[in-house]
Protein backbone atom coordinates (compact mmCIF):
# COMPACT_ATOMS: atom_id res chain seq x y z
CA UNK A 1 0.00 0.00 0.00
CA UNK A 2 1.13 2.99 -1.35
CA UNK A 3 1.72 6.88 1.60
CA UNK A 4 -1.39 8.00 -0.73
CA UNK A 5 -4.06 4.88 0.07
CA UNK A 6 -2.67 4.76 3.68
CA UNK A 7 -5.22 5.56 5.81
CA UNK A 8 -4.81 8.48 8.29
CA UNK A 9 -4.80 7.31 11.64
CA UNK A 10 -5.29 9.95 13.65
CA UNK A 11 -7.95 11.22 11.57
CA UNK A 12 -9.81 7.92 11.28
CA UNK A 13 -9.79 7.61 14.99
CA UNK A 14 -10.78 10.88 15.62
CA UNK A 15 -13.98 10.25 12.91
CA UNK A 16 -14.30 6.64 14.13
CA UNK A 17 -15.39 8.60 17.58
CA UNK A 18 -17.52 11.47 16.48
CA UNK A 19 -19.53 8.78 13.36
CA UNK A 20 -19.72 6.18 15.76
CA UNK A 21 -20.69 7.24 18.98
CA UNK A 22 -23.97 8.57 18.11
CA UNK A 23 -25.05 5.85 16.02
CA UNK A 24 -23.87 3.44 19.30
CA UNK A 25 -25.41 5.43 21.87
CA UNK A 26 -28.51 5.72 19.68
CA UNK A 27 -29.10 1.57 19.41
CA UNK A 28 -28.06 1.73 23.62
CA UNK A 29 -30.87 4.28 24.25
CA UNK A 30 -33.09 2.39 21.65
CA UNK A 31 -32.31 -0.96 23.83
CA UNK A 32 -32.93 0.69 27.17
CA UNK A 33 -36.05 2.62 26.08
CA UNK A 34 -37.16 -0.79 24.54
CA UNK A 35 -36.93 -2.48 28.13
CA UNK A 36 -39.71 -0.01 29.21
CA UNK A 37 -37.77 0.73 32.55
CA UNK A 38 -37.83 4.00 33.97
CA UNK A 39 -35.24 5.30 35.87
CA UNK A 40 -37.14 6.44 38.88
CA UNK A 41 -37.29 2.37 39.19
CA UNK A 42 -33.60 3.22 40.20
CA UNK A 43 -32.70 -0.11 40.29
CA UNK A 44 -33.85 -2.37 37.32
CA UNK A 45 -32.90 0.72 35.43
CA UNK A 46 -29.34 0.85 36.48
CA UNK A 47 -29.35 -3.23 36.38
CA UNK A 48 -30.52 -2.62 32.77
CA UNK A 49 -28.52 -0.32 31.76
CA UNK A 50 -25.24 -2.12 32.54
CA UNK A 51 -26.62 -5.44 30.90
CA UNK A 52 -26.80 -3.25 27.81
CA UNK A 53 -23.16 -2.42 28.20
CA UNK A 54 -21.69 -5.74 28.76
CA UNK A 55 -23.80 -6.85 25.73
CA UNK A 56 -23.10 -3.71 24.04
CA UNK A 57 -18.55 -4.33 24.95
CA UNK A 58 -19.28 -8.23 23.78
CA UNK A 59 -20.60 -7.28 20.55
CA UNK A 60 -17.65 -5.06 19.68
CA UNK A 61 -14.79 -8.06 20.79
CA UNK A 62 -16.96 -10.47 18.42
CA UNK A 63 -16.81 -7.83 15.94
CA UNK A 64 -13.33 -7.47 16.26
CA UNK A 65 -12.73 -11.30 15.92
CA UNK A 66 -14.89 -11.70 12.74
CA UNK A 67 -13.17 -9.11 11.12
CA UNK A 68 -9.67 -9.90 11.81
CA UNK A 69 -9.70 -13.01 13.53
CA UNK A 70 -7.96 -11.35 16.91
CA UNK A 71 -6.81 -13.81 19.77
CA UNK A 72 -8.61 -13.91 23.14
CA UNK A 73 -5.64 -12.33 24.61
CA UNK A 74 -5.71 -9.26 21.92
CA UNK A 75 -9.01 -8.70 22.48
CA UNK A 76 -8.70 -9.14 26.03
CA UNK A 77 -5.85 -6.99 26.04
CA UNK A 78 -7.14 -4.14 24.03
CA UNK A 79 -10.39 -4.06 25.50
CA UNK A 80 -9.23 -3.61 29.08
CA UNK A 81 -6.48 -0.85 27.72
CA UNK A 82 -9.64 1.05 26.34
CA UNK A 83 -11.52 0.98 29.19
CA UNK A 84 -9.03 2.42 31.03
CA UNK A 85 -8.56 5.10 28.68
CA UNK A 86 -12.50 5.19 28.84
CA UNK A 87 -12.07 5.89 32.44
CA UNK A 88 -9.25 8.50 32.16
CA UNK A 89 -11.55 10.34 29.68
CA UNK A 90 -14.40 10.16 31.75
CA UNK A 91 -13.17 10.93 35.39
CA UNK A 92 -10.55 12.39 34.42
CA UNK A 93 -10.46 14.01 38.72
CA UNK A 94 -9.29 10.07 39.72
CA UNK A 95 -6.40 9.83 37.28
CA UNK A 96 -3.59 11.38 36.56
CA UNK A 97 -4.43 11.81 32.50
CA UNK A 98 -0.74 12.43 31.41
CA UNK A 99 1.35 10.36 32.84
CA UNK A 100 -0.77 7.20 32.40
CA UNK A 101 -2.08 8.09 28.99
CA UNK A 102 1.26 6.63 27.23
CA UNK A 103 1.57 3.61 29.80
CA UNK A 104 -2.00 2.63 29.00
CA UNK A 105 -2.06 3.11 25.16
CA UNK A 106 0.12 0.40 23.58
CA UNK A 107 2.10 1.28 19.94
CA UNK A 108 -0.58 1.17 16.93
CA UNK A 109 -1.41 -2.14 15.23
CA UNK A 110 0.49 -4.13 18.28
CA UNK A 111 -0.87 -7.36 17.74
CA UNK B 1 -56.15 -7.44 13.20
CA UNK B 2 -56.77 -5.06 10.35
CA UNK B 3 -52.70 -4.10 11.46
CA UNK B 4 -51.94 -7.76 11.11
CA UNK B 5 -53.44 -7.81 7.35
CA UNK B 6 -51.79 -4.70 6.19
CA UNK B 7 -48.33 -5.89 7.42
CA UNK B 8 -48.84 -9.33 5.72
CA UNK B 9 -49.48 -7.21 2.23
CA UNK B 10 -46.00 -5.44 3.33
CA UNK B 11 -43.92 -8.75 3.57
CA UNK B 12 -45.34 -9.84 0.92
CA UNK B 13 -44.19 -6.63 -1.09
CA UNK B 14 -41.03 -7.34 0.75
CA UNK B 15 -40.19 -10.79 -1.10
CA UNK B 16 -40.29 -8.89 -4.15
CA UNK B 17 -36.98 -7.04 -3.42
CA UNK B 18 -34.25 -7.70 -5.60
CA UNK B 19 -31.26 -5.36 -6.23
CA UNK B 20 -33.27 -3.83 -8.83
CA UNK B 21 -36.19 -2.86 -6.64
CA UNK B 22 -34.81 -2.88 -3.17
CA UNK B 23 -35.07 0.96 -2.93
CA UNK B 24 -38.44 1.22 -3.60
CA UNK B 25 -39.32 -1.69 -2.16
CA UNK B 26 -37.83 -0.42 1.35
CA UNK B 27 -38.75 3.07 1.07
CA UNK B 28 -42.45 1.90 0.37
CA UNK B 29 -42.52 -0.48 3.29
CA UNK B 30 -40.72 2.23 5.79
CA UNK B 31 -43.74 4.79 4.86
CA UNK B 32 -46.64 2.20 5.12
CA UNK B 33 -44.78 0.99 8.38
CA UNK B 34 -44.86 4.32 9.58
CA UNK B 35 -48.29 5.51 8.84
CA UNK B 36 -49.52 1.77 10.19
CA UNK B 37 -48.27 1.93 13.45
CA UNK B 38 -48.74 5.61 14.29
CA UNK B 39 -45.48 5.94 15.92
CA UNK B 40 -44.80 9.02 17.80
CA UNK B 41 -42.95 11.99 15.88
CA UNK B 42 -39.95 11.32 18.83
CA UNK B 43 -40.14 7.37 18.29
CA UNK B 44 -40.03 7.58 14.65
CA UNK B 45 -36.78 9.75 14.54
CA UNK B 46 -35.30 7.50 16.75
CA UNK B 47 -36.35 4.47 14.95
CA UNK B 48 -35.85 5.79 11.50
CA UNK B 49 -33.33 8.61 11.92
CA UNK B 50 -35.67 10.57 10.05
CA UNK B 51 -32.95 13.24 9.95
CA UNK B 52 -34.51 16.24 7.35
CA UNK B 53 -31.42 14.62 5.20
CA UNK B 54 -32.25 11.31 5.76
CA UNK B 55 -35.94 11.59 5.19
CA UNK B 56 -35.28 13.31 1.37
CA UNK B 57 -32.85 10.55 0.46
CA UNK B 58 -35.28 7.53 1.59
CA UNK B 59 -38.47 9.27 0.38
CA UNK B 60 -36.35 9.78 -3.07
CA UNK B 61 -35.37 6.67 -3.09
CA UNK B 62 -32.03 7.24 -3.44
CA UNK B 63 -31.18 5.09 -0.68
CA UNK B 64 -32.03 2.39 1.37
CA UNK B 65 -32.22 2.92 5.14
CA UNK B 66 -28.95 1.46 6.88
CA UNK B 67 -31.21 0.15 9.68
CA UNK B 68 -33.50 -2.04 7.60
CA UNK B 69 -33.43 -4.83 9.18
CA UNK B 70 -34.13 -3.24 12.77
CA UNK B 71 -36.70 -1.18 11.64
CA UNK B 72 -38.45 -4.80 10.36
CA UNK B 73 -37.75 -6.58 13.63
CA UNK B 74 -39.36 -3.15 15.68
CA UNK B 75 -42.31 -3.29 12.96
CA UNK B 76 -42.49 -7.57 13.40
CA UNK B 77 -42.48 -6.89 17.49
CA UNK B 78 -45.15 -4.35 17.16
CA UNK B 79 -47.74 -7.18 15.37
CA UNK B 80 -46.08 -9.97 17.64
CA UNK B 81 -47.30 -7.80 20.28
CA UNK B 82 -51.11 -7.45 18.66
CA UNK B 83 -51.09 -11.09 18.15
CA UNK B 84 -50.34 -11.81 21.83
CA UNK B 85 -53.16 -9.54 23.01
CA UNK B 86 -55.33 -11.45 20.37
CA UNK B 87 -54.52 -14.36 21.13
CA UNK B 88 -55.46 -13.81 25.20
CA UNK B 89 -58.97 -12.98 23.86
CA UNK B 90 -59.14 -15.48 21.00
CA UNK B 91 -56.63 -18.11 21.46
CA UNK B 92 -58.35 -20.13 18.19
CA UNK B 93 -56.85 -17.38 16.21
CA UNK B 94 -53.45 -18.08 17.19
CA UNK B 95 -52.52 -20.76 14.48
CA UNK B 96 -53.73 -18.43 11.89
CA UNK B 97 -51.93 -14.74 12.73
CA UNK B 98 -48.48 -17.19 13.10
CA UNK B 99 -48.72 -18.18 9.20
CA UNK B 100 -48.23 -14.44 8.69
CA UNK B 101 -44.71 -14.69 9.91
CA UNK B 102 -44.13 -17.21 7.88
CA UNK B 103 -44.51 -14.56 4.79
CA UNK B 104 -40.90 -13.33 6.93
CA UNK B 105 -37.44 -13.67 4.40
CA UNK B 106 -35.79 -15.63 7.05
CA UNK B 107 -33.60 -13.21 7.81
CA UNK B 108 -35.81 -10.22 7.38
CA UNK B 109 -35.42 -8.32 11.17
CA UNK B 110 -32.95 -10.73 12.83
CA UNK B 111 -30.12 -11.29 10.77
CA UNK B 112 -28.30 -12.56 13.70
CA UNK B 113 -30.42 -14.09 15.36
CA UNK B 114 -30.08 -18.19 15.66
CA UNK B 115 -33.62 -19.05 17.02
CA UNK B 116 -37.14 -16.98 17.47
CA UNK B 117 -38.05 -15.19 19.95
CA UNK B 118 -41.53 -17.72 20.30
CA UNK B 119 -44.97 -15.02 20.60
CA UNK B 120 -45.75 -15.16 24.58
CA UNK B 121 -42.42 -15.72 25.77
CA UNK B 122 -41.76 -12.02 27.36
CA UNK B 123 -42.23 -12.03 30.93
CA UNK B 124 -44.08 -8.84 32.12
CA UNK B 125 -42.19 -8.15 35.59
CA UNK B 126 -38.50 -7.71 33.47
CA UNK B 127 -40.21 -7.70 29.86
CA UNK B 128 -36.97 -7.09 27.79
CA UNK B 129 -33.90 -9.98 29.03
CA UNK B 130 -30.58 -10.11 28.29
CA UNK B 131 -30.95 -12.27 25.32
CA UNK B 132 -33.08 -9.71 23.59
CA UNK B 133 -30.57 -7.05 24.04
CA UNK B 134 -28.34 -9.44 22.54
CA UNK B 135 -30.36 -9.95 19.53
CA UNK B 136 -31.48 -6.72 19.20
CA UNK B 137 -27.85 -4.76 19.46
CA UNK B 138 -25.65 -6.95 17.97
CA UNK B 139 -26.95 -6.44 14.39
CA UNK B 140 -27.30 -2.60 14.86
CA UNK B 141 -23.17 -2.66 16.54
CA UNK B 142 -21.82 -4.85 14.00
CA UNK B 143 -23.45 -2.21 11.36
CA UNK B 144 -22.26 0.90 12.88
CA UNK B 145 -18.95 -0.28 12.95
CA UNK B 146 -18.88 -2.07 9.47
CA UNK B 147 -19.81 1.48 8.52
CA UNK B 148 -16.75 2.73 10.07
CA UNK B 149 -14.94 0.46 9.06
CA UNK B 150 -15.31 0.85 4.88
CA UNK B 151 -15.74 5.15 5.76
CA UNK B 152 -11.59 4.11 6.13
CA UNK B 153 -10.74 2.63 2.41
CA UNK B 154 -8.84 0.23 3.98
CA UNK B 155 -9.60 -3.46 2.60
CA UNK B 156 -8.69 -6.44 4.27
CA UNK B 157 -6.12 -6.97 1.42
CA UNK B 158 -3.80 -4.72 3.51
CA UNK B 159 -3.47 -6.82 6.59
CA UNK B 160 -2.06 -4.44 8.95
CA UNK B 161 -3.91 -1.57 8.46
CA UNK B 162 -6.98 -3.52 8.30
CA UNK B 163 -5.98 -4.76 11.63
CA UNK B 164 -5.07 -1.38 12.64
CA UNK B 165 -8.01 0.55 12.09
CA UNK B 166 -10.59 -2.97 13.24
CA UNK B 167 -8.85 -2.27 16.29
CA UNK B 168 -9.19 1.56 17.05
CA UNK B 169 -12.71 0.95 15.58
CA UNK B 170 -12.63 -1.78 18.71
CA UNK B 171 -11.31 0.39 21.24
CA UNK B 172 -13.70 2.98 20.08
CA UNK B 173 -16.65 1.42 20.35
CA UNK B 174 -15.75 0.20 23.97
CA UNK B 175 -15.16 3.53 24.82
CA UNK B 176 -18.58 4.85 23.64
CA UNK B 177 -20.15 1.75 25.42
CA UNK B 178 -18.16 3.12 28.80
CA UNK B 179 -19.47 6.42 27.80
CA UNK B 180 -23.03 5.49 27.75
CA UNK B 181 -23.15 3.74 31.19
CA UNK B 182 -21.59 6.33 32.73
CA UNK B 183 -23.92 8.55 31.50
CA UNK B 184 -27.23 6.56 32.40
CA UNK B 185 -25.80 5.76 35.66
CA UNK B 186 -22.93 7.91 36.80
CA UNK B 187 -20.90 4.18 37.85
CA UNK B 188 -17.72 4.96 39.37
CA UNK B 189 -14.76 4.53 37.19
CA UNK B 190 -13.66 1.15 39.39
CA UNK B 191 -17.43 -0.91 38.09
CA UNK B 192 -17.05 1.22 34.71
CA UNK B 193 -13.62 -1.21 34.28
CA UNK B 194 -14.96 -4.22 36.39
CA UNK B 195 -18.43 -5.09 33.93
CA UNK B 196 -16.17 -3.74 31.06
CA UNK B 197 -13.84 -5.92 32.15
CA UNK B 198 -15.93 -8.99 32.88
CA UNK B 199 -18.03 -8.61 29.32
CA UNK B 200 -14.54 -8.81 27.28
CA UNK B 201 -13.53 -12.01 29.12
CA UNK B 202 -16.93 -13.41 28.89
CA UNK B 203 -17.23 -12.87 25.19
CA UNK B 204 -13.74 -14.28 24.19
CA UNK B 205 -14.40 -17.34 26.46
CA UNK B 206 -17.92 -17.66 24.44
CA UNK B 207 -16.16 -17.02 20.93
CA UNK B 208 -13.10 -18.89 21.66
CA UNK B 209 -15.10 -21.82 23.12
CA UNK B 210 -13.37 -21.75 26.17
CA UNK B 211 -15.03 -22.35 29.65
CA UNK B 212 -14.81 -19.41 32.22
CA UNK B 213 -15.71 -18.42 35.40
CA UNK B 214 -19.68 -17.27 35.20
CA UNK B 215 -18.99 -13.90 36.95
CA UNK B 216 -21.30 -12.56 39.92
CA UNK B 217 -23.02 -15.77 38.86
CA UNK B 218 -24.82 -14.58 36.39
CA UNK B 219 -26.44 -15.67 32.97
CA UNK B 220 -25.89 -13.12 30.84
CA UNK B 221 -25.47 -13.89 27.43
CA UNK B 222 -25.56 -17.31 27.68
Amino acid sequence: MDDAQKPDLHLTRTAFQQKMEPGMRKMMEMALVESGIKPEDTEKYQAVTRRIFRAAIASTASFMKDKTGASANFLVRQGSEALGKAAMKLYPSELDVAEKQDALLGPDNDE
Amino acid sequence: MSKLKDFGALLKDLQKVNDANASKVFTSLFRRGYSLFNFKAADAVRIFDASDRNLRRWKSGEKIPPAANLVLKFLREEVEREVRQDSKTAPAKKSRSDNVFKLLPPSAGRSHAKKSVPLGRVNPKYPTTCTTFWKQMEPALHSVMDAALKKTGVTSAAKSEYKGVTRRIYRAAVISAAAFLQKRTHASSQFLQKQGNEAVSKAVAKLFNSKTTDFDGETDFQ
